[in-house]
């Protein structure tokens, strides 16, 4: 087992340095550079930019250098935990993501615990109920969450708080308290926000998470070592949740390796519509204006948590599942 | 309710009493069990023998209470002679606590899919354990020791490494052998045996069925044997119910209806297991037409339409009645004797 997880880890190493390479690649693809984007803005508010002044340009952001130079010296920083400087917002990527990544993680987390709290019990009640009355009524509210689309229920949910409140409900907290440092006012001010992108993520996340379960479960239930403990004399609620709820399980601790890097974009539509403070919006913004090093770091990131997601599904697997556990 | 009731026979372990089995489906509510009667004395082997479909496993789990949801025990007994006294089964409340006393203590059963039997990721020791837990009264140190005792009981090799293993690191057969020392746990009075054997290889097959048997006379247990195969219901059981579409058509000791089949039915399945003393090239015997579906039962008797001796006017009108020829033997035709 321990020489498994060493291995495992192990692997990380050429895959993150395979990351690197085609994350560069990716953020150097589209024609142009940040460069050519900000000449562009300078010429159309009718400014003059002379050869030289593009020159000292290209020197200042390091574009001058080859290809090879710029991936070096950005690999070198990213060594050391310094992603970098972004172009578009004058500020280091460091403080930029820094900035929103708590509130990111927070509404990320929650919401997903939220989803867990919900989902599984209604997923089980469903599945032990099989067509009765409940069971065909969260399947029915499943399939409005499975297809209304978040945004579009974001901003419905917005619409008609305003129609009764008269109040805006974007954001993370009232316009008064931004900058401010955090204070219980902040805190429940921010409650009065952070319920909408709850809600949203609760209703559509929790209908995907039922529906699954409650498949799982429905197969493991129709197995016959469920029958076996029947006929052994196991009490029906001991039987469910130490035979067939801990194997229907098993399939979501694998969804926990692309769980972390959404934990880090957030929910980035969902943010955009709602205006939170959260890193997606940000890595959009980035994309759109050739921001290479910001784009990069995100992408960079996310990639990275993929992997470290990865790697602690597969070894929770290994742990929860024997079959794992020794064809390995 | 227990002390009221009280066993036509003594010698009796289970006395099944007109039972009636009704699943509901998509087609509607279908009869499976159609008052089915029989006996399983107690410390001798009963089998139930029929083609698939034709409602033997139906009955067991009727017996187990282990029906499917969409399944119930419409109407009939199921009288148990337990150690705490006299059940009805059929009559016992789905929730009622004596149920699962009596599941795992009173009766176990082994499935026809050792393979699938076990759940996977639990090891075999932890689930003969849960029974022994369930069960007994051994001190939590004991558990253990008990288990690997079980297991060499039922002649598992290294029994001592093999409670640490997964289902998956067992064969068929030795799973079908933990299956049964999880069964014998408890020193049940009865043990189901559903197909035991059909899921292996005929090997193994006559080594369970030795296992078995040994045990039996060492326990002194019943057994109620369901099994398609004529070979091993004649091998292994003391008495013979012979099923067709839900109903028993024939009941008597092995020897006798081996000797002596009544029954038009049981006649044609005889005629139709191959023999290696038969000649080359000679046709294999097997009953004209196929069984009808369970939402088309035939009026009358549900074996009429594939009958050689069928009487039009009799047999499709009413439903044979059970002819008692003595000795136990009971053949339900009008027209065994022609």
């Amino acid at each position: 087992m321990l020489q498994y997880i060493v291995k495992r880890t192990l692997v990380l190493i050429p895959l993150l340095l395979a990351l690197s390479i085609v994350v560069f690649i990716i953020i150097q693809l589209p024609p142009g550079d940040y460069l050519t984007t900000y000449i562009n803005q300078l010429r159309s508010t009718g400014m003059e930019v002379t050869e030289d002044q593009i020159k000292a340009l290209e020197a200042r952001y390091g574009f001058d250098q080859p290809m090879y130079m710029q991936y070096l010296k950005w690999m070198k920083n990213l060594l050391k935990g310094d992603m970098g400087y972004s172009f578009v917002y004058n500020r280091p990527v460091n403080a930029l993501v820094g900035s929103r990544l708590p509130a990111t993680i927070a509404i990320s987390l929650v919401s997903t615990i939220l989803i867990w709290l919900i989902a599984f019990p209604i997923g089980f009640y469903s599945a032990t109920h099989k067509y009765s009355f409940g069971d065909y009524a969260f399947t029915g509210i499943s399939f409005f969450g499975v297809s209304v689309p978040e945004f579009l229920l974001a901003i419905l949910i917005m619409y008609l708080y305003f129609l009764v409140t008269r109040k805006y409900a974007g954001g993370l907290y009232s316009d008064v308290y931004a900058g401010k440092p955090w204070t219980w006012d902040k805190i429940v001010d921010m409650l009065k926000h952070v319920w909408i992108p709850l809600l949203v993520i609760a209703i559509t996340g929790t209908a995907g998470l039922f529906k699954t379960f409650r498949a799982n479960l429905l197969d493991e239930l129709g197995k016959p070592y469920v029958k076996t403990a029947r006929a052994k004399g196991v009490s029906n609620m001991r039987l469910l949740i130490k035979y067939p709820v801990r194997i229907a399980l098993i399939p979501f601790i694998a969804t926990v390796g692309w769980m972390l890097p959404g934990l880090i974009s957030g929910q980035t539509v969902l943010s955009m519509v709602l205006s939170l403070p959260t890193v997606g919006p940000l890595l959009i913004t980035a994309l759109q204006n050739q921001d290479m090093y910001l784009a990069g770091s995100i992408v960079f990131v996310m990639g990275l948590m993929a992997m470290i997601g990865t790697l602690v599904s597969d070894i929770l697997l290994a742990v929860t599942d024997p079959r794992i556990r020794n064809s390995m | 309710m227990a002390n009221a009731l009280c066993m036509e026979n003594a010698e009796n372990l289970v006395e099944v009493r007109d039972l009636v089995v009704k699943f509901r489906t998509d087609e509607g509510i279908v009869s499976a069990v159609n008052s089915v009667s029989y006996d399983i004395p107690i410390g001798k082997t009963m089998g139930v023998v029929g083609e698939s479909g034709c409602g033997k496993s139906v009955t067991s789990n009727a017996i187990m209470r282990i029906l499917p949801e969409n399944g119930w025990i419409a109407s009939g007994s199921i009288l148990f002679n337990s150690r705490l006294g006299v059940f009805d089964i059929a009559r016992l409340p789905d929730k009622d606590k004596r149920l699962v006393q009596l599941h795992g203590r009173e009766m176990a059963m082994i499935f026809q899919e050792p393979m699938t039997s076990f759940c996977p990721v639990y090891t075999i020791g932890n689930q003969i354990i849960e029974a022994i837990k369930l069960h007994t009264d051994l001190p939590k140190s004991e558990w253990r020791n008990r288990a690997i005792d079980l297991l060499r009981k039922v002649k598992i090799a290294k029994p001592e490494q093999r409670v640490d293993e997964y289902p998956y690191q067992l064969s068929g057969g030795m799973r079908q052998r933990a299956m049964i020392a999880m069964a014998l746990a408890s020193n049940p009075r009865l043990l189901v045996a559903d197909e035991p054997t059909t899921s292996l290889d005929v090997t193994v097959q006559a080594q369970i069925l030795d296992l078995m048997k040994d045990l039996q006379q060492e326990m002194g247990m019943s057994i109620l044997m369901i099994n398609h195969n004529f070979g091993i219901i004649a091998e292994t059981c003391d008495n013979v119910a012979v099923m067709y579409l839900g109903r028993i058509v024939e009941t008597a000791a092995t020897k006798e209806l081996l000797e002596n089949p009544m029954h038009p039915y049981t006649q044609d399945l005889f005629r139709s297991i191959p023999q290696v003393t038969d000649q080359r090239g000679r046709k294999l015997a097997y009953i004209e037409g196929s069984v009808p579906d369970a939402y088309s039962i035939p009026k009358g008797c549900a074996f009429f339409p594939r009958c050689r001796k069928a009487q039009k006017g009799l047999c499709d009108e009413s439903i044979p009645p059970v002819v008692d020829l003595g000795n136990g033997h009971k053949v339900s035709c009008f027209r065994y004797d022609q």
